[in-house]
């Protein structure tokens, strides 16, 4: 039997597991998000096949961080076609015409990993596996460690992007207003589409880790596990915005995790969209709305 | 030339269609029914490979009364939606003398109603929600134990072989999960102990057991009843590992396939699972059934494989003593005859269940599944 102090800590512990991978993946999604106030529901499933094609490619015995590289290049890749043909020639068609092409891309996606690998849940070995530290009676893997300190690189880095470098400035720019940044030269196809590769590749990078948390893979890290939950942790944390995004993830995993010990797992998913709702009345923008300079 | 060319055309297609129905007669045609893809694909596969073998061997001997088996394979992908679609489909083509499935009791619960209106038979290799031959369908049959017995067993093992005394139970949230649990939940107190904790999760989607683990860490219970499919289970085992949580994980059938181990690893090592197949049994008839599964499919049969084959040749028998078609084949289903199998002996009731079957129990030891000896 152990305290109730050191279950908590413990419950706690693993709600900021789960969300520091939620976060890898919400970041992706909300760049894009944020950039083209775009539903992306492809988001996932891109991102899945990346991480599909790392373990093809684990699986025919490549090294695994040849492997892991591949996947987040495919990731990458898939992303700047998807934008290519799927959404800048509707980027101007209002908000609905998009968001129904990315719904397909994602069919499209999710049919081509059934098509070669089917639905079923794989074994994911990269042969890390992450020791155990203890604290007392709690258990902190290293495995948490490294994904959380994984996410918090992979915010600073881009952050550090946005803010030093050119394109970086480009994309914020196109955020506030496509027209103007197009006026003031900026190349705006060039850049959406690198939004778009980054974005792929952020997710393949959280689902990766997703993925070697869980020992497994299978088809719904992509829409269940990846889609609606990037969505969910925009939603909390704001749109368009990086440290929203990785707030809102840290929270969702948390509310999970705290819903599930406390209350019930019967009522888990119930319970954390009403929380959801609560919370979407209440804050309308999010914890961390995307700070944008207001025109006067 | 062109109504010389119509004339040739129909010619041809009342010959072709001719052949077709004749062929038709000399064969007896059937469907496998079950998940082919999705988190229990690994069921259906085995399904089809167990029916696959016993027709390619009564085939090799000459058919059953001289008439050829042949088998359709169609994929209820393990929900009840998908499995009325294909009820739907399939109920229309008066080929199919019976059905082999469906491999999950909400599939078989959906779709029974559509077979029903077909008068189709339908037999099902591993459905154990106890109130599916409670339903009042004419046409159903199962090959295994239902749940009530199953589960039964499960908790008996726990309590008095494993000696759990604070037991916690996960169910997954289905027809299937729901019925083990409330069975559960009757036969602990009757053994003496009562449940610390009850989690469930959803199957195919949940991926994230440290909350249930942690949960029941927290609780003190030191065995984990698992009362769902292996992924879960291996999911949960590999967790609990991690957590440095060490209680005992004793399940119900569906977790005692191969994938168990191949998705759990040595987190699954020492997982104990009633099943009414043994993969090790060591009787002559079963090993060489064993033997020329594993030789073909590359993995030893579990109870779907079995059950499916066993199936065919319980068909086979029934057939053999006088069934022609879909009625006759019911009727000599419920004529009390028991049948001797890989699986022992299948003598349906008047509700189509096998109240005489024994269960097995197995246990994982050293990346392998063997018969685990209870008291």
């Amino acid at each position: 039997m152990e305290s109730g102090a050191n279950m908590f800590l413990q419950h706690l512990i693993n709600g900021l597991s789960i969300g520091s991978i939620y976060a890898l993946i919400a970041m992706g999604y909300n760049m894009v998000y944020g950039i083209l106030e775009l539903l992306n529901f492809a988001h996932g499933d891109v991102y899945a096949v990346g991480c599909f094609a790392a373990l093809g490619l684990l699986t025919m015995g490549v090294h695994p961080a040849l492997a892991l590289l591949a996947g987040i290049i495919v990731g990458f890749v898939i992303n700047l076609f998807v934008e290519k043909f799927a959404y800048r020639p509707v980027r101007y068609s209002g908000r609905v015409t998009p968001t129904i092409t990315a719904v397909g891309i994602a069919y499209i996606m999710r049919n081509a990993i059934l098509k070669i690998w089917g639905p079923e849940t794989f074994a994911f070995d990269i042969g890390v596996r992450g020791s155990n530290l203890q604290f007392g009676g709690i258990i902190i893997g290293t495995l948490q460690i490294y994904i959380l300190l994984i996410a918090v690189a992979c915010m600073v880095g881009i952050t550090l992007y946005l803010k030093k470098t050119k394109t970086g400035q480009g994309i914020i720019a196109i955020s506030q207003s496509i027209p103007t940044a197009a006026l003031m030269g900026v190349p705006v196809n060039r850049t959406i589409s690198i939004v778009y590769g980054i974005g792929g590749a952020l997710g393949v990078i959280g689902g990766i880790l997703f993925c070697i948390y869980y020992d497994s893979i299978f088809i719904g890290i992509g829409f269940a596990l990846g889609t609606i939950k990037a969505w969910m942790a925009s939603i909390i944390g704001g749109v368009g915005s990086l440290k929203g995004a990785v707030m809102g993830a840290i929270m969702l995993g948390l509310m999970e995790s705290m819903v599930s010990g406390y209350v019930s797992t019967l009522y888990k998913d119930a319970i954390v969209w009403l929380l959801l709702i609560a919370f979407v009345l209440i804050k309308p923008q999010g914890l961390f709305p995307a700070q944008v300079a207001e025109k006067i | 030339m062109n109504k010389k060319f119509v004339s040739l055309v129909l010619l041809i297609a009342v010959a072709l269609f001719g052949v077709s129905t004749a062929f038709a007669a000399d064969t007896i045609h059937f469907a496998v029914v079950g998940p082919m893809t999705g988190d229990s694909a690994g069921q259906g596969i085995q399904m089809k490979a167990g029916a696959q073998l016993a027709v390619d061997e009564i085939n090799a001997k000459g058919g059953i009364n001289g008439k050829k088996l042949t088998f359709e394979v169609a994929d209820d992908m393990a929900t009840p939606n998908q499995a009325v679609i294909v009820a739907q489909k399939l109920s229309l083509d008066k080929k199919i003398m019976f059905v082999l499935g469906h491999n999950n009791s909400s599939c078989s619960i959906a779709a029974l109603p559509m077979w029903e209106k077909a008068g189709i038979p339908v037999i099902s290799p591993s459905n154990t929600n106890p109130t599916l031959t409670r339903l009042g369908h004419k046409n159903y049959f199962r090959v295994v134990v239902n749940d009530d017995i199953m589960v039964s067993q499960v908790c008996k093992l726990a309590v008095k072989d494993l000696k759990v005394k604070k037991p916690a139970l996960v169910w997954e949230n289905s027809d299937y999960g729901k019925g083990m649990k409330d069975v559960a939940l009757k036969a602990l107190p009757a053994l003496g102990v009562s449940l610390v904790g009850e989690e469930s999760y959803v199957p195919g989607v949940d991926r994230d057991y440290s909350a249930i683990v942690t949960k029941f860490k927290g609780l003190g219970a030191d065995g984990v009843l698992f009362l769902g499919d292996y992924t879960g289970a291996a999911l949960l085992a590999k967790q609990a590992a991690n957590l440095n949580y060490k209680a005992k994980i004793v399940g119900a059938s569906s977790i005692a396939h191969p994938k168990l181990i191949e998705i759990g690893g040595k987190a699954v090592e020492g997982v104990v699972s009633v099943t009414s197949f043994d993969p090790n049994d060591t009787r002559a008839k079963q090993a060489a059934f064993i033997k020329k599964y594993e030789s073909i499919n590359k993995e030893r049969p579990g109870e779907w494989g079995a059950h499916a084959y066993d199936i065919v040749y319980l068909i086979k028998a029934a057939v053999e003593a006088g069934a022609t078609d879909r009625a006759s084949l019911i009727a000599k289903l419920k004529s009390g005859k028991t049948f001797d199998g890989v699986t022992g002996n299948i003598k349906f009731d008047q509700f189509g269940d096998v109240p005489d079957k024994k269960a097995f129990v197995i246990t994982v030891k050293n990346g392998n599944f063997v018969s685990y000896k209870t008291k």
